[in-house]
């Protein structure tokens, strides 16, 4: 047995996030007491929340990448639909992904580029974090869920979120599962005026901790590779363990946290694009609350998988066979049944963005406080290209970012982005990447 | 794959050419003494031969065209609905309004307050932790005007409404000629009537049903009753009508083949949006062979048409399960097999005491909101225009013509295992030396 | 100790051990391609399945255990072996959390308390450690699979004690403690550890628990019963003849040791795609859940039928005419059959002239491997070579030149005609000779698995050849099929791999040749394969060093800790 995520540098560089001498994976004490004792009752900063959108099968270039570059960007057809949230959205374009000559996997390496910074070995190798769960290492905190994760696919197959391939974070696959994860029997209003500490919560810990002290006599009897696989085990019981205890203290209000209602009504199962939208748009009204209500801070969101991608009723061909199959047309420029698929992806996306810029907080919007990182696999997903992959940054991340910019990377690989991302979060990550795709460069273009 | 015919042909040939070379050959080695006697004995030989590879050809052909195998078409009856015509003009069918309803001849029976208050006193009963809320519950009280609190829903014929029954004046109506006269004229097995026309202009359609039921909001389109028998057809198993069409030569054209109607059991699927679903196996219901009857027709241009059979069907409307008896029963069924579907008409006699039974217990709770009738003028109406099978002695017709519009998607009809409970004990009786029943 | 020794046991685990070391060192690099697997004692964590089945056999078929979590990293094909390496994160660990506390519930909810909870508390509002030990103390040596020690016994019944006594709740009390067990790594992790060999100085073996594991979850895919516990901790299991007698008992109780086989071949089969089958509701109205749902059965029911219903020759799962139906899938098959109420499911024996024969043709295979709205040859071809021949069809290449695909004639009215245009270029051809002849001659079912003699008005060529041998029809296929030595090969392989829950390693090739060749004169029948297997000693030989308890523990409980 080999150890299922290897020690780095980076590893251990990013064990220093917080400078609490924390180390990483885990929400220790201090740093959830600070974060409690440092609340918003008291005017200090509120925090910052991160989410990853993701999204198969690229863009048309002719009709994605605006003509001006900086500030202000016009709107080609495809993503006319971010009319009214444009400037709230960075927009990356010219970024290439750079694989050192390893096989650039189709429908993979792209977004495991982009979401980890390493170019995978092969097609299926997930050795390294995605870029959420590095995040949800630093700013967690100790919010009710480390992380939440949706499939608006309704698949559990489909998480861009993971700590490696053996550790993929499972997703909510339908507004009602989403629902009872986050609203069911467990959630506490952080606006409720009668507060008091459930028994049972207590109750629960210490039966946890009994298990955590017990359980580490298994530790003695395993080699050391599965002493790390148990280790991981006994951080997510550890963190468990801490989510209760943070339960038996009167949450901090919320300003802006309205507690949803149950969704009505079931969607059925698919992947066609009706139901994904409305999964998805569904999730997000979710989501947003569950970020305006304090029950996490970071998120991930599948929108549709990289490989098969969505269907559409009545059409024979799923999007990612018309992706190779459908000639361009030569008026449009493009193939026009694909880009109908990613037009309303971005549809989707905008949606997201919305909701979050609709929620006031503090003197802005929630999206002010958030940054949301969208990639995808591929750039032009009929010749699997990995050239140009685009990429969104939205929100300001407390103020650290600036947004409504159309940036251009001349050829540069995308780790800027994940890096820029990673410092407006306030962690103090050096590096980011492997082999050329290895940078310490931000965009400072978009840093204020 | 070769077919048995070819390689018969096949053979054939082989065997007569094998023949002739062989002799061929033979008579030359053997020499030329016997050659003409045995020359015509293969002449003879290949003749025979020919003649048998030919004949096997003809019966061939004979098989392939004329004794072609016969077909079977199940179906199974996905919508059962009273064929209430509609014009679109109101006004036409309904000149002077819709019924009045139970409530309305209440008020015209009890017509002052006092009359009113003093019935309420003595048959307003609401019982104990019902308050007064439930609408529904309270007016049924409305119905025991009858003498001594008789409740009218069950005893029609105890008063006599204010208020009669509208009755549909048009003259166009879904149906079929069911008495065989041009102009309803009485006959031994009917009473005089009037007549409609069909809305594509068919003549003779006896529809006395719908002369009753046609100014009924509840059963015009969007009403309660049409709505919830609607979905009730099809969500209870009871209503599983299963229709074979057996003996059939073309789908399109076919003489004389036999129809037999079986009750079914089994629920009907549905897809994802709603449609329900053809090809299903349902299963006979052999425990009630009353259920099962059996009729010849005929099919034309894809329709089908039967002969009249008297036909026990068992129903369940608006929650109320009964047998319900068709006398003089046809269908008329268009055959669509490129949908997998059909639709058309079960027409013919209603036997009135059944038919105002299913009604005096399923409807009349409700003729005071949602189904909105009054059930002596709905029954008077009933009796008075009843219009099949006279009783001998009082010559009142005891059955009144009706037609049903029904849809259906093609099933596959199977007898039950012999370990389903289904099985009745004894086997599956039909009646086999005659097609038609009185 | 003779240098034999040295080198075949003690070496390989100075290696392991070095190549971590080296591991360690190795910062700001590359992590290494995974290495060669060495026999090792695994550490699997535990599937839904196998969770369903303990919770069943431990507390019986009316408590509920509602568990969904995406089915772990496949490695050689198999979601088994990636049990081996799969990690818990904190929303994985929530729904175990969650599991745990719905059965607990159950288990003390007044339902089934006075069955599952013999004894019975002095005061019902008080704890009682006497009873509460009594019960964790049955229960958790069954879920850990160990006798508990009494230290782990006290934390148990501490646990119970505090919360009943808080609670004022004996049962509340029971609960607690029951769901902490329930997430415990002890339940969770389904752990082989390592003993001395007494037979043999300085090497390790696995212990008998470890072997009951091992055997529990190849056969009935749950963790040791209490026979079962018995033979391993009296030592019975280090026996040949022990272990025998209890492979014996296993095989021999039908209803569990088809759980086993359905496990594996759920697994092997990838029937982890059903539930995200969803056909075009426009295109196959007709293909329903419910039918998703039992085409997926149905491939379990026809394979659970030959292999040990019939005691059949494996290779004849491709052949077979005896399916299983039921009203859903009939109608789809647009088969008649009567199917009593109470049933679901009734066999069916397809005639002679039905295009069908064996699983290739059923519908669950045909629709999982196809588009929401179309067949696919291809994908087909790839999950018979996969699935069924362990070969590993190649991935497309990165920059291969769609334009000859682009826009297919519309006068290609088949799949064979628009693939033709694959197998001509080069660049594809590659892999879609592979995949596609293997495909073609299924195009006599449409995308959700129904038969058509045309596509888009024209006939579909559905001949070809296999391995050797030519063929007209799907039937002809599955015929070349059933004949073809990767069939057996490879079933051989996945059964050994899965239940080692590892890739074999170079020495484990000739043990791998040689049940294969026990399984041709066995006439390929499962059972006898798998007691070939579950009496090995191969199937238990391991070959790490027993750890070092003076080792420190590098990681902790207190807060430190690496991912």
């Amino acid at each position: 047995m080999f150890l299922s995520k290897p020690l780095t540098r980076r590893t251990v560089l990013r064990g220093m996030i917080g400078g609490v001498g924390v180390t990483l994976g885990l929400p220790l004490l201090d740093c959830y007491l600070n974060t409690n004792g440092t609340a918003l009752a008291d005017g200090a900063p509120i925090p910052v929340r991160f989410g990853t959108w993701v999204w198969g099968l690229g863009m048309d270039k002719n009709v994605f990448v605006p003509k001006k570059v900086g500030f202000d960007y016009d709107l080609p057809p495809q993503i006319a639909s971010w009319k009214d949230v444009k400037q709230h959205i960075n927009l990356f374009s010219n970024f290439n992904v750079i694989t050192d000559g390893k096989p650039a996997g189709a429908h993979f390496a792209g977004w495991v580029a982009c979401l980890t910074g390493v170019v995978p070995a092969a097609t299926g190798s997930l050795l390294y974090p995605t870029i959420d769960v590095v995040v949800a290492d630093a700013i967690a905190g100790a919010s009710r869920f480390r992380s939440v994760e949706c499939a608006a696919t309704g698949s559990l197959k489909d998480s861009y979120s993971m700590r490696s391939g053996d550790a993929i974070n499972p997703p909510a696959i339908s507004p009602i599962d989403l629902y009872t994860r986050l609203y069911g029997a467990d959630f506490q209003d952080p606006n409720a005026s009668d507060f008091k500490p459930k028994p049972s919560i207590m109750l629960q810990k210490s039966v946890l901790t009994g298990v955590r002290e017990q359980g580490a006599g298994l530790l003695k009897k395993v080699g050391a590779a599965d002493r790390d696989r148990l280790d991981q085990y006994f951080t997510s019981l550890r963190e468990v363990e801490l989510r209760l205890e943070q339960q038996l203290q009167k949450p901090p209000p919320a300003v802006s946290c309205k507690v949803p209602m149950r969704p009505e009504g079931i969607i059925p199962p698919g992947t066609d694009l009706e139901l994904v939208e409305q999964r998805h748009n569904t999730m997000v009204d979710l989501l947003t609350m569950a970020l305006a209500c304090n029950q996490t801070r970071v998120f991930s969101m599948a929108y549709s998988n990289s490989t098969s991608g969505l269907s559409k009723r009545g059409l024979e061909k799923i999007h990612h066979t018309i992706t190779h199959e459908e000639s361009v047309d030569p008026a449009l420029g493009y193939q026009p049944t694909s880009f109908m698929f990613l037009s309303r992806a971005f549809g989707s996306y905008a949606y997201l963005i919305k909701a979050l810029a609709s929620v006031p907080e503090g003197a802005g919007s929630l999206l002010d406080n958030c940054v949301v990182y969208a990639c995808s696999d591929s750039e032009n997903a009929k010749i699997h290209s990995i050239n140009g992959i685009p990429m969104m940054v939205a929100g300001k991340a407390g103020g650290r970012l600036k947004t409504g910019y159309h940036i251009d990377g001349k050829g540069a690989p995308p780790s800027p982005v994940a890096l820029t991302v990673l410092r407006a979060l306030g962690t103090s990550v050096g590096e980011w990447g492997t082999g050329s795709m290895k940078t310490t460069r931000v965009i400072s273009e978009i840093m204020t | 794959m070769l077919s048995k015919n070819l390689v018969i042909q096949t053979g054939l040939v082989l065997v007569c050419f094998c023949t002739i070379t062989g002799s061929l050959l033979g008579d030359f080695l053997v020499g030329k003494n016997r050659s003409v006697h045995c020359f015509g004995l293969r002449l003879t030989l290949s003749a025979t031969l020919f003649v048998a590879m030919s004949l096997i050809q003809v019966s061939a052909a004979d098989q392939d065209s004329g004794a072609a195998k016969k077909k079977t078409i199940g179906l199974v009856l996905t919508s059962w609905r009273t064929a209430v015509y509609e014009s679109g003009d109101v006004k036409a069918e309904c000149p002077d309004g819709f019924h009045f309803d139970n409530k309305e001849n209440f008020e015209k029976q009890y017509s002052t307050p006092e009359a009113r208050t003093d019935f309420a006193r003595q048959y307003l009963y609401l019982g104990p932790g019902n308050i007064g809320t439930n609408q529904l519950v309270a007016e049924q009280y409305l119905l025991m005007r009858g003498p001594n609190g008789t409740n009218v829903g069950w005893n029609p014929t105890s008063v006599v409404d204010p208020l009669p029954l509208r009755l549909v004046q048009s003259k166009t109506a879904y149906g079929l000629n069911l008495d065989g006269t041009p102009d309803g004229k009485a006959t031994p097995k009917s009473c005089k009537h009037d007549k409609f026309v069909s809305p594509n202009g068919e003549q003779g359609i006896d529809n006395q049903l719908y002369r009753i039921l046609g100014c009924s909001t509840s059963w015009r389109k969007g009403g309660h009753a049409v709505e919830f028998h609607q979905t009730e057809f099809t969500d209870a198993k009871l209503n599983r009508v299963l229709i074979e069409i057996s003996n059939i030569d073309d789908e399109k054209n076919s003489d004389n083949v036999i129809v037999t109607f079986y009750k079914g059991t089994d629920a009907i699927p549905m897809d994802a949006v709603g449609n329900r679903l053809p090809w299903q196996s349902y299963r006979m219901d052999v425990r009630f062979p009353q259920h099962i009857g059996r009729a010849r027709g005929k099919i034309v241009n894809g329709v089908l048409e039967t002969e009249p059979i008297d036909q026990y069907f068992a129903l369940s409307q608006h929650t109320f399960s009964m047998e319900r008896y068709l006398r003089g029963m046809r269908v008329r069924l268009n055959l669509a097999d490129k949908t997998a579907s059909a639709e058309g008409f079960i027409a013919g006699y209603e036997d009135l005491a059944r038919w105002y039974e299913n009604y005096a217990r399923s409807y009349s709770p409700h003729v005071n909101q949602i189904v909105l009738w009054s059930p002596p003028a709905l029954y008077a109406a009933a009796q008075q225009l009843a219009d099949g099978y006279p009783d001998p002695k009082t010559g009142q017709c005891t059955a009144i013509s009706a037609a049903y519009q029904v849809n259906a998607v093609r099933a596959l009809i199977v007898r039950p295992g012999k370990d389903d409970p289904l099985v009745a004990d004894g086997a599956l009786k039909l009646a086999e030396t005659t097609l038609t029943r009185n | 100790m003779t240098t034999g020794h040295w080198t075949s046991t003690l070496m390989p685990a100075f290696v392991v051990g070095g190549l971590m070391l080296v591991h360690l060192c190795a910062q700001g690099q590359e992590p290494a391609a995974a290495p060669p697997a060495v026999n090792a004692p695994v550490i699997r964590l535990m599937n839904a399945g196998q969770y369903a089945n303990e919770i069943a056999y431990v507390f019986g078929s009316d408590i509920k255990a509602p568990l969904r979590l995406p089915s772990f990293r496949r490695v050689d094909g198999l979601a088994g072996l990636g049990a081996g390496s799969a990690l818990v994160p904190a929303g994985t660990f929530n729904i175990f959390y969650g599991t745990a506390q719905a059965v607990a519930e159950q288990v003390v909810g007044p339902a089934h308390r006075d069955l599952l909870i013999p004894c019975k508390p002095k005061e019902a509002h008080m704890p009682d450690d006497v009873c509460a030990g009594q019960f964790l103390g049955k229960v958790g040596h069954l879920i850990f699979h160990r006798p508990l020690s009494a230290d782990v016994l006290r934390v148990c019944v501490k646990a119970a004690h505090e919360t009943g006594e808080r609670l004022q709740n004996f049962y509340a009390g029971l609960q607690y403690a029951l769901t902490g067990m329930l997430v415990a790594p002890e339940f969770l992790y389904l752990v082989e550890e390592v003993e001395p060999d007494p037979r043999h100085p300085g090497v390790s073996r696995l212990d008998g628990p470890s072997r009951a594991m091992r055997l529990g979850l190849l056969l009935w895919n749950a963790p040791p019963d209490v026979e079962l516990l018995r033979a391993a901790e009296s030592g019975e299991l280090q026996t040949t003849a022990g272990t025998a007698r209890q492979v014996g008992r296993m095989l021999a109780s039908p209803l569990r040791l088809e759980n086993g086989i359905r496990a594996f071949f759920s697994d092997m089969l990838l029937l982890d795609a059903f539930p995200d089958l969803v056909k075009d509701p426009i295109i196959y109205p007709d293909f329903t859940a419910k039918v998703a749902t039992d085409s997926s059965e149905q491939i379990l029911q026809i394979i659970s039928d030959q292999l040990l219903t019939r005691q059949g020759d494996y290779r004849d799962i491709f052949t077979t005419r005896r399916i299983f139906l039921t009203q859903a899938l009939a109608t789809l098959y647009r088969i008649p059959i009567s199917i009593p109420s109470s049933l679901d499911w009734a066999p069916y024996d397809l005639p002679d002239n039905d295009p069908r024969a064996g699983i290739l043709t059923q519908v669950g295979f045909l629709s999982v491997n196809s588009h929401p709205g179309r067949s696919s040859a291809t994908r087909r071809g790839k999950a018979l070579r996969e699935n069924f021949m362990c070969q590993t069809v190649p991935e497309p290449p990165p920059n291969v030149d769609f334009s000859a695909i682009e826009n297919p004639d519309p006068r290609l009215r088949t799949a064979r005609e628009r693939l033709d245009m694959h197998r001509k270029n080069p660049v594809c051809a590659g892999c879609h000779k592979i995949t596609d002849p293997l495909g073609l001659p299924l195009e006599s079912f449409d995308g959700a698995g129904k038969f058509r003699a045309t596509e888009n008005g024209a006939e579909i060529d559905t001949s070809g050849s296999f391995s050797g041998k030519q063929f007209q029809d799907a039937r002809g296929l599955a015929a070349a099929v059933h004949d073809d030595p990767a069939i057996t090969s490879c079933l051989v392989r996945r059964l050994y791999e899965y239940g080692v829950g590892r890739r074999i390693s170079a020495e484990e090739k000739s043990v791998v040749r040689d049940l294969e060749s026990g399984f041709k004169d066995a006439g390929y029948r499962f059972v006898p394969l798998l007691r070939a297997i579950a009496t090995s000693a191969a199937f238990y030989s391991i070959s790490a060093t027993v750890p070092d308890a003076t080792r420190t523990l590098s990681t902790s409980l207190a807060g430190s800790s690496r991912h």
